[in-house]
């Protein structure tokens, strides 16, 4: 069954590839049908997934059933083996369900946000090819595969970031992504080679002869789980162990998921199309890098001086995008800054153990995160492809829907209390206060809680300044010199024969622009009350976006509002009669345990070797409409810590937090409101509007020293010098030689034939001379 | 019945005198010639030795020598006719210039 959810994208891919040009030449452009079919095929994923994931009875999710699809044994040599082979527990079911059910949402958006694109279809393979790559990736069975959807998920990003194929930063910015993943990718793919030395094995599963068809599979993350713990010295970083591996892996986590030092991708990113930023950039690939921490979470728990690396950077990250996020004026960066320090936060709560609040955060981060960047899609598109917010503003009259689905991505993303980004992120905080990892030093939880919770407030600034700047305050479209230069990227790409869009003219109020929405362009997609609008204003005004792209919002918004409520902690469910934390209760033993301060190691390490293995459960879980939590399997060995009810004086502690942090919420959103209703376009302190010019420093202090290097060392010393110095000077030597060599040569041609005549005459009469005698 | 020694005579007259062309003439072509008159009086060995003793394998060496002069006349031929066309004459001597 698996198979249907990777292969199903990719035929959607090849069939839009082989046709689409085809089906766009015609005189009647036929964009609902390439959007179909690339729609069709992501729907026919998210449908196996999710029949996979709640199926009564062996659903993933909720039973222990762990779904294995053994395709092919891909490579074989030696003690060596990594099938092509699929399997989804309920760490990748939950990652499965959230990455097919946002791409449909946002391939569906896509469909009117790309329309009138010319290369249409080529845009929707590379969207499809990308849902093949990013579920081989979490589906894999084993790193090495995992590796492959990586890659391949690196190479959509490369290919979606540049798809305005005639637009140089576009280019620029696709190399950039690409280069600065490669740096990450050295580090899985030498974390790789660690992981089978150290175990023999690449495989997540323990796989029986039954499901691969010829030998049993042993899992190499239970063979770690089963080692003693690395010592927590900085020497085991390089020692080769486990603790090497875990550095290496999460390298690559660095470069994919956009962590100090590798972020600078990320931002350059937003010069794709805003679909793409939405689900590549935001909501799926990105958090690839979590998700590796995640199900290799048994090498990381017994790693603690990684683990304690990743809280810092983590923690690092978060503030560090969350201050150069409140002086950008172009929407996607803000969004994109804001996407770089929420990965921070995920990465933070990895760092302390608590990885399954980092996958709540993760999923709430799709809902809330691509919902912001498809309403921000949406307002690019009723504002006629203008991204900079000093352009915008008072928008809320003219884009209602577009409005009301922000909200709730703002309320979530801020932390308000009954959106989905509330409940993850105050367990994140909560979980690195409380921390009792041995990975993190005494005190040292508090100092990250401090930098997480300031992150916090910075959030809310940054974003009550997004929608303040957006939505509330002067219509500042109509200014001539509001200041900011007009984004062309995605008008180049509208050229139907009409004139050149308004984009560069876009300053100059109250030109004709309508190229975005072809009057003139037949399609199915347009509904004609986009017509009306068009006369009912001015052409040049704000207006809202055809359903395909509003549905998709609110749905989004939905899931944004309650998402969050599946992972209600202990200390607030048990406020309300006791609902329970799913997803904790879903996840939990999915992912190995962080050892504890003071915990005894063999206990731990047992533990954990129960923990990582879903096939080695103790106990089937109790289904999600299961009774009280405290009733089933209380006091067995392998059960989750969430369903042991808290030290109540513990319990008041979070509560605490919890309000604490809605005050840190209410607090920055108040404060944004206050300083940015006033004066939208305040000038903010140029290190962060320059974004601390890191990019500068990597210039000055990588780039441009591997360039000069290459062009002088390599190129002028090296090649020209060394290289072809000795090809050519080898031709030198023979021509030399021969000039010495000729001289003995006398030209006559007879004078060779007589003294050849004489060597003859001189051999034969030495054998006549020898034998005579 | 010839004695054998008659065909190694002439055979012998005849390869010094290719031999002596070959060392006298100026002309490539005659040159050439030469060099044809030797490889046949060496045939002519090989025949008259392979009557007398019985034994083919010397005529099939003729074979051989005869293949290999056909292919020899073929290139040779060639470069003559490439020496003629640059330099208008066939006199060996004039092409002595490959070595300045």
């Amino acid at each position: 069954m698996l198979r249907y959810i990777i292969f199903a994208p990719l035929a959607g891919a090849a069939l839009n590839w082989l046709v689409g040009r085809w089906l766009l030449k015609r005189d009647r452009p036929n964009e609902a049908l390439i959007g179909g079919i690339a729609c069709a095929a992501v729907g026919v994923a998210t449908v196996v997934a999710l029949w996979l994931a709640f199926r009564p009875g062996t659903g993933v999710l909720i039973s222990d059933h762990v779904e294995l699809d053994s395709l092919w044994t891909w490579i074989q040599v030696g003690r060596f083996r990594a099938d092509f082979g699929l399997g989804m527990d309920r760490l990748s079911g939950i990652y499965a369900c959230f990455v097919t059910f946002v791409g449909l949402l946002i391939h569906i958006f896509a469909v009117g946000y790309m329309h009138g694109d010319r290369s249409f279809y080529r845009f929707f393979a590379y969207l499809n090819l990308f849902m093949f790559m990013m579920l081989t990736l979490v589906l894999a069975d084993n790193l090495l595969l995992m590796f492959v959807g990586w890659e391949g998920v690196g190479l959509c990003s490369y290919l979606l970031i540049g798809y305005y194929i005639d637009r140089k930063e576009a280019g620029d910015a696709a190399k950039k992504a690409f280069v600065a993943n490669r740096v990450g990718d050295w580090g899985v793919v030498l974390g790789i080679m660690l992981v089978f030395a150290l175990t023999g094995s690449v495989s997540f599963f323990d796989k029986t002869a039954a499901v691969t068809g010829n030998t049993a599979v042993a899992s190499a993350l239970g063979v770690i789980a089963k080692m003693p713990l690395d010592p927590f010295t900085w020497h085991a970083l390089i020692a080769g162990g486990v603790t090497s591996t875990a550095l290496l892996l999460f390298i690559g986590a660095t470069g994919k998921s956009a962590q100090i030092p590798l972020y600078v991708w990320l931002p350059d990113a937003m010069a794709g199309p805003t679909p793409v930023s939405a689900l590549i950039h935001a909501a799926t690939m990105v958090t690839a890098g979590v998700y590796m921490v995640v199900r290799c979470s048994a090498i990381y728990s017994h790693a603690p001086t990684v683990m304690f690396i990743i809280a810092i950077i983590g923690a690092a990250t978060a503030i560090f995008a969350a201050t150069i996020g409140i002086a950008q004026n172009d929407i996607k960066k803000v969004l994109a800054y804001s996407t770089i320090s929420q990965l921070g936060y995920m990465f933070l709560a990895c760092g302390v153990g608590a990885f399954v609040a980092a996958i709540f955060h993760v999923m709430t981060h799709a809902f809330f995160k691509a919902l912001l960047f498809l309403g921000s899609g949406s307002v690019i598109t009723g504002m006629h492809h203008e991204q900079d917010m000093r352009r915008m503003g008072g928008l809320r009259k003219y884009m209602p829907i577009t409005f009301a689905t922000m909200m709730a991505g703002w309320l979530a993303i801020c932390g308000i209390v009954p959106f989905a980004g509330f409940f993850s992120k105050d367990e994140i905080l909560w979980k690195t206060w409380s921390t009792g990892a041995l990975a993190i030093p005494n005190g040292a939880g508090k100092a990250l809680w401090f930098i997480g919770a300031v992150t916090a407030l910075l959030t809310a600034i940054y974003m009550t300044r997004l929608m303040v700047m957006t939505f509330w305050g002067g219509e500042r479209f109509r200014d001539t010199n509001a200041g900011g230069q007009a984004d062309a990227a995605h008008a180049q790409a509208y050229d139907k024969g009409l004139a050149p869009h308004d984009a560069e003219t876009a300053s100059v109020a109250g030109s004709p622009q309508d190229v975005g929405h072809l009057a003139d362009a037949p399609t199915l997609i347009m509904d004609a009350d986009e017509h009306a609008h068009e006369a009912h204003h001015g052409p040049g005004e704000p207006h809202e976006s055809p359903w395909v792209m509003t549905v998709p919002l609110i749905v989004l918004a939905v899931l944004a509002t309650v998402g969050g409520l599946v992972g209600i902690p202990y200390a607030l469910g048990s406020l309300v009669g006791g609902v329970p934390n799913y997803f904790e209760r879903t996840l939990e033993p999915a992912v190995a345990k962080a050892p504890e301060r003071g915990g005894a190691a063999g206990h731990e390490a047992a533990a954990t070797g129960q923990a990582t293995e879903p096939r080695m459960l103790s106990r089937p879980p109790q289904q999600v409409d299961g009774a009280s939590p405290l009733s089933v399997g209380e006091g067995q060995q392998g059960e989750p810590a969430a369903e042991r009810a808290p030290a109540p004086a513990e319990v008041s502690m979070e509560r605490l937090f919890t309000l604490v942090s809605l005050a840190i919420a209410a607090l920055g959103i108040g404060i944004g409101y206050l300083i940015f209703s006033k004066r939208p376009l305040r000038p903010l302190p140029r290190l962060l509007e320059n974004k601390y010019y890191v990019d500068e420093i990597y210039d000055a202090a990588i780039i441009n020293p591997i360039k000069v290097g290459s062009r002088e060392g390599l190129w002028r010393l090296l090649d020209v010098k060394v290289i072809d110095g000795l090809v050519n000077g080898m031709g030198r030597a023979m021509r030399e030689t021969g000039d010495v060599v000729r001289r003995i040569q006398f030209g006559f041609v007879r004078s060779y034939a007589a003294i050849i005549l004489l060597g003859a005459l001189a051999v034969i009469g030495y054998f006549v001379f020898s034998f005579a005698r | 019945m010839i004695p054998m020694s008659w065909y190694l005579a002439l055979s012998a007259v005849l390869f010094t005198i290719g031999v002596a062309g070959v060392i006298i003439k100026r002309n490539a072509i005659a040159m050439f010639m030469c060099i044809e008159l030797m490889l046949n009086s060496v045939n002519l060995t090989f025949i008259a030795l392979s009557s007398f003793f019985r034994d083919v394998s010397g005529q099939l060496f003729v074979f051989i020598v005869m293949t290999v002069a056909a292919a020899e006349a073929a290139v040779g031929l060639g470069i003559i006719i490439t020496v003629f066309r640059n330099r208008e004459s066939l006199d060996v001597d004039d092409a002595s210039v490959l070595r300045d």
